[in-house]
């Protein structure tokens, strides 16, 4: 894409902040998008924006995918729809990355984004039997047998 | 095998409580056999608050039904409230419980998903969601005597997050100018027994109660003989446990299946649908005054369609979905299958709800005296034994 911008006529320029993932790799994302974050807008608050900010616990991947869903949400004129669509599709991957997700939505303190990721995963396990959801969160702190039958006994009516 | 980034057992127990907040209560029970840490964790009185106010953005509705056939007892079953105005497709309910014995007719609203309610003589606090179930018989002593009338109310407060019951016995004292004799006993939900009280002026509650922001409202009688009765407005607080009587508006009718207390605009009203029929017109006495008692009335006219949807059925008010602020109104002779009207004050329009899959009940009767309920009703883990709320740490969100 060929850059329009000159030197004399300078575009209000948007301000931008940079993001560094645990492995390495920067991002920019636009002030107006990252605002959706309390995490990164407590930052910009405190003029602690100006230098890369780097985000340990969240790996280049995801990063991508977060600074992605911000900038989705911060696009003026979306309808609620196509909105909903975008978000339906952003959440159609591997329930790993849905965690993944999760814990950056957390960490960023992004609320859209912690409760989409966390009613897909709700959607996806709340038909399930204890045996898949001990599968599924890789547990092994299970009751023993009897222990597991009692407590089973006791909330029946939940597995017709 | 290989271990990805966000391996699940990683999860922090923040983020499944994020999760598992959203989930219905039925997954929850069923969860609590996953692990030791699940079942502890869904049973944190925490994570129990933090489940409830996910629930509470959504409300559902609680229907109770009467079976009067062997094995009789009352049935609560719930269903979604409708998503829109469109009748073609019903809201299918779910049977939650059966309540043994036979069955009277207090019910109260579902107060933070526990309902109150009379059953085979004893009085019941039941969580319909978890099937929960606690009662307790009579206390006859306090209602020796000729003409005693047995009452309850069922509140919650909202500061000290406890539920009470509040059992009253009337009795005439049979003479003359002396009225009416009243002995007062609470109950705190998760405490081992009930409490006398000092009950406040006499009175005999006949009409069902609502309950919001810690006081309990219902319209009681002073005196059994008087004639005409005079009606009051009797507001309980829940916490402090004390009465307070209003002058009911003069006017009023007296017609007790044609009107309903309701929330309105946060104040207590008495919504009289008297002239529904004549007049397709709704009165609602606002208290909009508490302290100087000043009641103010606003008269709606329903649409021209009312009358072409409700067809020559007589309706009245059975009560209001809180969250889109609408009167919940039943024919008065109950058809097959159940339909629910909601009618919208703000914007004066309507919508219907079908309602399938409820048990059995005799159609052709009227449910006011069928004695059919409907409430609003949120999903939750309350426990309707031990209860105790209080301490909501920081990681368990509560928005």
């Amino acid at each position: 894409m060929s850059s329009s911008s000159s030197s004399s006529l300078p575009p209000c320029p948007k301000k931008m902040i940079t993001l560094k993932s645990s492995d390495g790799e920067t991002f920019q994302i636009e002030e107006t998008a990252a605002l959706q974050s309390k995490t990164l807008e407590n930052m910009i608050d405190e003029n602690c924006a100006s230098t890369p900010i780097p985000l340990r616990s969240i790996n280049g991947k995801i990063l991508a995918k977060v600074v992605e869903f911000c900038n989705k949400h911060a696009e003026v004129g979306v309808d609620a729809e196509s909105l909903h669509a975008w978000d339906a599709e952003f959440v159609n991957v591997e329930y790993t990355t849905l965690f993944d997700y999760i814990l950056a939505a957390n960490f960023l303190e992004i609320p859209t984004l912690l409760d989409l990721a966390s009613g897909v995963v709700g959607d996806m396990i709340k038909g399930k039997t204890p045996d898949e959801i001990r599968k599924m969160f890789n547990i092994n702190d299970a009751f023993s047998p009897e222990e597991e039958e009692e407590v089973r006994r006791a909330n029946q009516w939940a597995f017709e | 095998m290989k271990k990805t980034s966000a391996d699940p057992a990683a999860v922090p127990d923040d983020l499944l409580v994020e999760i598992l907040r959203r989930l219905p209560v039925k997954s929850l029970c069923r969860f609590r056999c996953v692990s030791t840490l699940w079942r502890s964790l869904i049973s944190d009185p925490r994570f129990v608050d933090a489940h409830l106010a996910h629930s509470a953005a959504r409300p559902r509705l609680l229907v109770t039904l009467p079976v009067l056939q062997s094995p009789c007892g009352r049935w609560l079953v719930s269903a979604d409230h409708p998503d829109s105005g469109r009748r073609d497709r019903p809201q299918i309910a779910t049977p939650n419980l059966l309540v043994p014995g036979s069955p009277d007719r207090y019910v109260s609203q579902s107060l933070h998903g526990l309902v109150c309610l009379e059953v085979g003589g004893s009085i019941s606090v039941c969580n319909p969601s978890t099937r929960k179930l606690v009662s307790w018989g009579p206390s006859w002593a306090d209602g020796r005597g000729a003409c005693s009338y047995w009452r309850h109310s069922f509140g919650f407060d909202p500061v000290g997050k406890e539920h009470k019951v509040f059992r009253t016995w009337v009795s005439d004292s049979g003479k003359a100018g002396r009225g009416l004799i009243l002995k007062q006993s609470v109950r705190t939900l998760g405490s081992n027994g009930w409490r006398r009280t000092e009950g406040g002026p006499p009175h005999l509650k006949h009409d069902p109660e609502i309950c919001f922001n810690g006081v309990i409202y219902y319209i009681a009688w002073k005196s059994l003989v008087a004639i005409p009765k005079v009606e009051y407005l009797v507001a309980l607080d829940v916490r402090t446990e004390s009465f307070r009587m209003i002058a009911s508006p003069s006017d009023v009718q007296v017609d007790m299946s044609k009107r309903r207390l309701i929330e309105f605009e946060g104040c207590v009203a008495l919504v009289d649908c008297y002239n529904l029929r004549s007049d397709d017109e709704v009165a609602i006495w606002i208290l909009e005054d508490f302290d100087r008692e000043i009641w103010k009335k606003k008269v709606v006219v329903l649409p021209p369609c009312w009358k072409e949807i409700v067809a020559d059925q007589e309706m009245f008010p059975v009560g209001m979905a809180r969250r889109t602020g609408e009167l919940l109104f039943e024919p008065w002779v109950l058809s097959k299958p159940v339909c629910l009207f909601y009618y919208n004050l703000k914007t004066n329009s309507f919508r219907i709800s079908e309602i399938g899959g409820l048990p059995e009940c005799e159609s052709g009767m009227p449910p006011e005296m069928y004695g059919l309920t409907f409430t609003d009703h949120v999903e939750s883990l309350l426990p309707v034994m031990s209860h105790s709320s209080k301490n909501i740490a920081n990681h368990f969100p509560s928005g």
